[in-house]
C-alpha cells in the first residue's frame, strides 16, 4: 500500500525516468544478459547453426589464456604510467591557472583543446612528431640526447609508455578543469587563515586543498581505471588486431574485438568481455574501500 | 476504375515477382563509384535486376551482416585467404556449378582456383604483380648500368651499397640503397604479400608457407630457404631507412623490391616532377637467389565472390559477374583501377603493351597466387613479427626466430 502510495507521490518523476529505463532496459540490460547467455556456449558467429552449450567452458578458458593475461599486463603498465602522469601533471596545471590572475580563461580553452580533438587524429599526427624520422627524434639526435632513430612501434616495452604519453597530452585537460571546478568550491577563508598564522604555500595546498579535494580525486581515479582497461582506439589505429609485435600493443578490449569479429568466437569473446566487466568492478570497489579507510 | 486497380495491382504483383535486388560491395571510393556507373549500365540491360553498390562496412562489421543474414550479395575482396575462410564455413556459391562457368573459365588466364572441396568460389576480377622499380638517374651517379638491373640477390646487395655511398642530396637527405615498408610489419598479415616475392626467389618458387593440402607449414624446410632470405632482408636493411618516411618516390632510394602494379598513381606524386618508366625510372623481374632462375612475383588481386542467399539473387549476381568480366568493361575496370587483365583476350591489349604496363603482364607467366589457407593471415603474423625481431631489430637469432613460428603455426593449425 505504501508502496503505491509512494509512486502515486512520484509518479511524475518515474514518467520522465520512463524513456530512459526503457532505452536502458533495452539496449542495456537486454544486450547485457544476452553476452551472459553467450558466456556459456560455443557459438562462432558464422556459423549459428554449430552453437552448442558448453557450460563453464570459457571461464576457465579465459583464466589459462595467456593472451588475455597479456592484454591485462599491457593495458595496467599503460594506465599505471598514465594515471600518474595525468595526474600530477593536470593537479598542478590546475593550481597554476587558479592562480594567475591573467589569461586564465585562454590557457584554459588552449589546455582543453586536445580534449575535443579526435583520437584517431592525435595518434597520427603525435605518432608522426616522435616517429623515428619525426622532428621530435631529429632534434634530440641533433642535441646527442638519442644516438639512433628509435621504432618505438617495433620496441615493446616503448609501446606502452608511448601511447600513456600521448593520451596524457590528450586528456590531462579535463583533469584540470575538474581540479579547477575543486579548487573554487574550497571557501577562501581557510588559506588566508592559515596564512594568517603563518602557513607557507606548500603547507596550505598539501594541508589544506589537497585534503578538500578529494571528491575530485575519488573521481577522476575511478573514471580513469574504469576507461583505461577499455582502451582500444589507439592501439587499433597503430597495430593489427593482435597489438603488433610480440602483441606488446594489445589490450584487453583489442583482444575481444579481435576474437568477436576476426576468429568469430563470439561466446569467448563475452566471456572475456565479463571477465573485464568483473575485474573493473573489483578494481573500482578496491578503490572506494581504499579511500573509505582513510576517512576512519 | 475497377479495371484499372486490377491492372496496378497485376503490375506491381508482376514486377514483385521478377524483380530482384542485389547488394555488391566495393572495398574503396574509387571502386565504389566505378561499380555505380557499371551497376546503372547492367541494370539498362537488366531492368530486372536492380544493383546496389555500397561501400564495404568496414572494422568486422561484414561478419556482423553475415552473422545476421544480411550478406552482401556480390563481395569483393583479395585472393587466398578471404575466399577460403568464408568457403570452409558454407557461405559462398560453389560457381562451378552456375551456368556458363565453364566458358568463364576457358576465358580466365591463371586464377581460377579450385578448393579442396572441388569447388570454386572466387572469380578473379583484376590481378597485379610486383616488380622490382629502381631510380635509373641513381643507377648512373653510382656508376652502374641503368639498363641493367641487378639479376640475382648478390648483384642487390652490391648495387644496393654502391648507391647508399652517394654523397647526401642538396636538401640534406641521405641516399639509401633500398627500402621496405616496415611500418606495415605491425599492421597485420596481409604485409606478407609484399614480402613474399622475394621469398620466393630465393627457393625458385617452389616453397610458400604451406604443403599443399594447407594442412601443415613448409617454410622451415631447408630447401625453402627462410634463412637465406631473412638474412638477405637483414643485410638489405643496412642500404635502407627504418622505414617508408622517405619512400621510392622520394627520388633518394636506388632500388625497391616490392613496387606493385597497382601503385602507379605514386608516380605522379613524386618529389619535383612525376616519375616515368623507361625514362627516370625502370622496372625489372626481381632478382633470384642463383642465376638462371625463373623470376617470381606473388599474384594479387581482386575477387568476386557470391554469398550463398536464394537461387534468384545467386544468379541475378553471377549475371553481374558475367557482365564485369566482358571484354570491354574488364579493360575498362583495369584502366580505371590500375589493375591489370585476367582475361587472355586482354593480355595482347595495346593498353598494355606499353613499357609501363608490359613487364607486369608478362610477369603474370610466373605469378604465384596467394597460399588459400584460412590461418594464412594468423601465420603471416607469426612471420612477420620474426621479421621484425630478426631483420629489424636484430634481436633474435634468424633460425630460432623461424623454428619458434613454425612450431606456433603448427599448433595454429591443429587448432591447440
Amino acid at each position: 500500500m505504501q508502496i503505491l502510495k509512494k509512486l502515486n507521490k512520484y509518479k511524475w518523476g518515474y514518467i520522465f525516468l520512463l524513456p530512459w529505463i526503457v532505452l536502458f532496459c533495452v539496449f542495456g540490460l537486454y544486450p547485457m544478459w544476452l553476452s551472459i547467455k553467450l558466456t556459456f556456449l560455443d557459438y562462432n558467429l558464422l556459423e549459428p547453426h554449430k552453437m552448442r552449450f558448453i557450460g563453464i567452458e570459457n571461464w576457465l578458458e579465459v583464466l589459462t589464456d595467456t593472451m588475455f593475461w597479456k592484454s591485462m599486463a599491457n593495458v595496467i603498465y599503460n594506465q599505471l604510467i598514465f594515471i600518474s602522469l595525468n595526474f600530477f601533471i593536470s593537479l598542478g596545471v590546475a593550481v597554476c591557472l587558479f592562480r594567475i590572475r591573467k589569461f586564465g580563461s585562454f590557457f584554459r580553452t588552449v589546455y582543453f583543446m586536445p580534449v575535443v580533438t579526435s583520437v584517431v587524429v592525435v595518434m597520427i599526427v603525435l605518432g608522426y612528431i616522435a616517429g623515428p624520422e619525426g622532428p621530435l627524434q631529429m632534434t634530440l639526435m641533433k642535441w646527442g640526447v638519442l644516438k639512433d632513430p628509435v621504432f618505438w612501434k617495433m620496441e615493446p616495452p616503448l609501446i606502452m609508455p608511448f601511447l600513456a604519453f600521448i593520451n596524457t597530452w590528450k586528456w590531462f585537460g579535463i583533469q584540470t578543469v575538474i581540479f579547477l571546478g575543486g579548487l573554487s568550491t574550497i571557501p577562501q577563508s581557510y588559506a588566508e587563515a592559515a596564512e594568517l598564522d603563518g602557513a607557507k604555500s606548500s603547507q596550505v595546498f598539501w594541508r589544506i586543498h589537497f585534503p578538500l579535494l578529494k571528491p575530485q580525486i575519488i573521481f577522476i581515479l575511478v573514471t580513469n581505471v574504469i576507461n583505461g582497461l577499455q582502451m582500444f582506439t589507439e592501439v587499433y589505429v597503430n597495430f593489427d588486431l593482435y597489438g603488433g609485435i610480440r602483441n606488446a600493443g594489445l589490450t584487453p578490449i583489442l583482444y575481444i574485438y579481435a576474437t568477436g569479429l576476426d576468429k568469430f568466437q563470439m561466446g569467448y569473446a563475452s566471456t572475456m568481455g565479463m571477465f573485464l566487466g568483473i575485474i573493473i568492478i573489483i578494481l573500482t570497489g578496491l578503490q572506494f574501500f581504499a579511500f573509505k579507510r582513510n576517512e576512519v | 476504375m475497377k479495371r484499372t486497380m486490377v491492372f496496378l495491382i497485376l503490375f506491381i504483383a508482376t514486377l514483385t515477382v521478377f524483380s530482384v535486388k542485389i547488394t555488391v560491395t566495393a572495398p574503396y571510393a574509387e571502386m565504389l563509384s566505378f561499380l555505380q556507373e557499371k551497376a546503372v549500365e547492367f541494370t539498362g540491360k537488366n531492368p530486372q535486376v536492380e544493383v546496389e553498390v555500397i561501400q564495404e562496412p568496414e572494422g568486422g562489421q561484414i561478419a556482423a551482416l553475415i552473422a545476421a543474414g544480411n550478406a552482401p550479395d556480390l563481395f569483393i575482396g583479395v585472393f587466398g585467404y578471404m575466399p577460403e575462410k568464408y568457403a570452409s564455413m558454407g557461405k559462398l556459391v560453389n560457381l562451378s556449378q552456375l551456368e556458363g562457368f565453364d566458358e568463364m573459365q576457358s576465358r580466365i588466364y591463371n586464377g581460377i582456383h579450385y578448393s579442396d572441396d572441388g569447388g570454386v568460389y572466387f572469380i578473379p576480377w583484376m590481378l597485379t604483380t610486383q616488380m622490382l622499380i629502381y631510380n635509373a638517374d641513381l643507377f648512373k651517379e653510382a656508376g652502374l648500368d641503368p639498363d641493367k638491373a641487378p639479376e640475382t640477390f648478390d648483384q642487390f646487395m652490391e648495387y644496393a651499397q654502391k648507391i647508399s655511398q652517394l654523397p647526401n642530396r642538396e636538401d640534406g637527405s641521405k641516399v639509401y640503397g633500398t627500402v621496405f615498408w616496415n611500418d606495415a610489419l605491425v599492421w597485420g598479415g596481409w604485409y606478407w604479400t609484399m614480402l613474399s616475392q622475394i621469398y620466393y626467389n630465393f627457393n625458385n618458387g617452389e616453397y610458400g608457407l604451406f604443403d599443399d593440402f594447407g594442412l601443415d607449414v613448409v617454410f622451415d624446410d631447408e630447401n625453402a630457404h627462410m634463412k637465406e632470405f631473412l638474412e638477405f632482408c637483414k643485410n638489405a636493411q643496412e642500404f635502407a631507412p627504418m622505414n617508408m618516411e622517405k619512400n621510392f618516390f622520394s627520388r633518394s632510394i636506388g632500388m625497391w623490391l616490392q613496387y606493385g602494379y597497382s601503385w602507379k598513381p605514386n608516380l605522379m606524386n613524386a618529389k619535383d616532377e612525376p616519375m616515368e618508366i623507361g625514362k627516370d625510372v625502370r622496372v625489372a623481374p626481381i632478382p633470384v637467389n642463383k642465376t638462371g632462375w625463373n623470376h617470381w612475383s606473388t599474384l594479387d588481386g581482386r575477387s568476386l565472390m557470391i554469398f550463398k542467399s536464394n537461387r534468384e539473387k545467386e544468379n541475378a549476381s553471377w549475371e553481374f559477374i558475367k557482365f564485369l568480366m566482358e571484354d570491354d568493361n574488364n579493360l575498362q575496370a583495369c584502366e580505371v583501377l590500375g589493375y591489370l587483365p585476367s582475361l587472355v583476350s586482354l593480355k595482347q591489349h595495346e593498353y598494355f603493351s606499353s613499357p609501363e604496363n608490359a613487364p607486369f603482364v608478362a610477369q603474370l607467366e610466373n605469378a604465384l597466387p596467394n597460399e588459400a589457407v584460412a590461418q594464412l593471415d594468423e601465420i603471416s603474423n607469426l612471420l612477420l613479427s620474426v621479421y621484425a625481431e630478426t631483420v629489424v631489430k636484430k634481436s633474435m637469432d634468424i633460425s630460432q626466430g623461424i623454428d619458434s613460428a613454425a612450431e606456433e603455426a603448427r599448433n595454429l593449425l591443429s587448432g591447440k
